[in-house]
C-alpha cells in the first residue's frame, strides 16, 4: 500500500517522492551491482542505468510484484547489461594469487588476510559469469531456475556454474582448510 | 557433517557480509540521473485522460478475452447431461485454433515492433523525433501487454521477449516530448536496451518459427 501511494506521487510529477523511492532502494541496488561486478565504477553506471529504467518504466509497472522485487529484476538486467557493454562478459580467470596480492581488499593487510578477508579477495577473482551465479543464489537466495530465466541460461548451467564458483573459492581457501574442517566439527 | 557441506556453510555464512558494508554513493549518482529521473517523470504525467481511457479500454478486452476462454473451457468441459453436447463443447480442434490464432498475433505483433524500434533507434540516432512515436509505443506497449495476459499459452522464450519489449516500450514512451530534439543520452540508452538485451536479434529468431508450423 505504502509503495502504491510512493508510486502515485511520482507519477504525479512529484521529484520529492522520486528521491524518496530513490533513497529506500539505492542502497541494495548498489550494493548488488557492487558484488556481481567487483567494480565501483561499474556498479556506479549499472545503478545510474538501473534508476533510470525504473523511472521511465514505473508508469509501466503492473503492481502486481512487490516494487522491490520488480526494482532488483530491473537492477540484475542493468548490471548484467553494463557487465556486457564493457565486454566483460567472458570468462577470464584471474589468477587469485594475484587478488591475494593486491594492497587493499576491504581494508585487509596484505600479510595476514583471514578466511573471510581470503575469501572476500576470492569471490571478487571469480570469472563474472561464476560471480553473478554466486552471489544470486548464496547471497540474494535465488533458485537455479530464476537464475537462468534472469541470465538466460539453462538452470542445469546455473547449477554448474556455482559448483564451479564453490571449486574455486574451496580452492582458495586451501591454506584455512584445518581452521573451516574443524569449525563445526 | 561431509565436507562439501560444511564448506558451503561457512562460504553462506561469510557470503552475506561480502561487500555489505560499502556506502553507496547515493548523492552522486542521485546529481547524475535527476535530470533524466525529472523527465520521465514530467512525461508519465502526460498520461492524459484520453490515454487512461484507452488503455482502460484495452485491459476491457484483454479481461473480456480472458473471461471468453474461461467460460469456453468452463462449458467444454461441466456441460449438463440434458445439453446438446455435440454444439456446446469445445473440441481439440477450437484450443488449437484459439493457440494458433494467438500465437500468429504475437508474431504479427513481434514484426511490427521490430519495425517500430528500428525507427525509433534511426530517429534518435540522427536527432529527429517523430510526431507518431508517442501514440505508436503506448499502442505496441498496450497490445504487449495484452498479449503478457495469456503468457502460459506463449512459449516462455516469446514470453520474456514480451517482457522485454515491455520494458523498452514504456522506455521510449516517456521519452522527451516531440517536437524536443532528441538527445543523445537517450539514443544511448536506447540502443544500449536494444542491443543489451538482444531484442532485435531474439524477435528475428523467434518469428521465422511461424513458418514452420508450430
Amino acid at each position: 500500500m505504502q509503495d502504491d501511494e510512493l508510486i502515485d506521487r511520482v507519477l504525479a510529477n512529484d521529484m520529492v517522492a522520486a528521491r524518496e523511492l530513490y533513497d529506500a532502494h539505492v542502497g541494495a541496488v548498489f550494493r548488488l551491482a557492487l558484488r556481481m561486478t567487483a567494480d565501483e565504477p561499474l556498479a556506479h553506471e549499472a545503478t545510474q542505468d538501473a534508476f533510470i529504467r525504473v523511472f521511465r518504466g514505473l508508469e509501466g509497472f503492473r503492481r502486481d510484484a512487490s516494487l522491490r522485487t520488480w526494482i532488483h529484476h530491473i537492477a540484475i538486467s542493468a548490471i548484467l547489461n553494463s557487465l556486457r557493454s564493457r565486454k566483460r562478459w567472458h570468462i577470464h580467470f584471474t589468477d587469485i594469487e594475484e587478488a591475494d596480492r593486491r594492497d587493499d581488499v576491504h581494508g585487509a593487510p596484505q600479510s595476514e588476510p583471514d578466511l573471510r578477508d581470503r575469501l572476500y579477495a576470492a569471490i571478487d577473482a571469480l570469472p563474472e559469469i561464476y560471480r553473478a551465479v554466486f552471489v544470486l543464489h548464496e547471497i540474494e537466495g535465488h533458485t537455479h531456475e530464476e537464475i537462468g530465466a534472469l541470465l538466460r541460461i539453462p538452470a542445469g548451467t546455473s547449477k554448474a556454474r556455482l559448483n564451479g564458483a564453490r571449486a574455486k573459492l574451496r580452492s582458495a581457501l586451501q591454506a584455512f582448510e584445518g581452521e573451516w574442517r574443524g569449525a563445526s566439527a | 557433517m561431509p565436507d562439501d557441506e560444511k564448506f558451503n556453510e561457512l562460504i553462506r555464512h561469510h557470503a552475506a557480509d561480502y561487500r555489505a558494508d560499502v556506502p553507496a554513493p547515493a548523492e552522486q549518482i542521485w546529481g547524475r540521473i535527476e535530470r533524466d529521473v525529472a523527465d520521465a517523470v514530467s512525461t508519465s504525467r502526460r498520461s492524459d485522460p484520453r490515454r487512461r481511457v484507452w488503455l482502460a479500454a484495452a485491459a476491457g478486452l484483454a479481461a473480456a478475452l480472458i473471461l471468453g476462454v474461461g467460460i469456453g473451457r468452463w462449458t467444454g468441459t461441466r456441460a449438463p447431461a440434458n445439453a446438446r453436447v455435440e454444439r456446446v463443447a469445445a473440441t481439440p480442434g477450437d484450443s488449437l485454433r484459439r493457440l494458433t490464432h494467438l500465437r500468429a498475433t504475437a508474431y504479427d505483433h513481434l514484426d511490427e515492433t521490430e519495425l517500430f524500434l528500428t525507427e525509433v533507434r534511426a530517429d534518435l540516432r540522427a536527432g529527429r523525433n517523430d510526431t507518431d512515436r508517442d501514440a505508436r509505443s503506448r499502442e505496441l506497449l498496450a497490445r504487449t501487454r495484452l498479449l503478457l495476459q495469456s503468457r502460459e499459452q506463449q512459449p516462455p522464450s516469446v514470453t520474456r521477449l514480451l517482457e522485454d519489449i515491455e520494458l523498452l516500450l514504456a522506455e521510449i514512451a516517456t521519452l522527451p516530448d516531440t517536437g524536443r530534439r532528441s538527445r543523445p543520452t537517450d539514443a544511448a540508452l536506447l540502443e544500449e536496451s536494444l542491443t543489451r538485451n538482444d531484442i532485435i536479434p531474439r524477435i528475428r529468431t523467434t518469428v521465422p518459427v511461424r513458418g514452420v508450423g508450430t
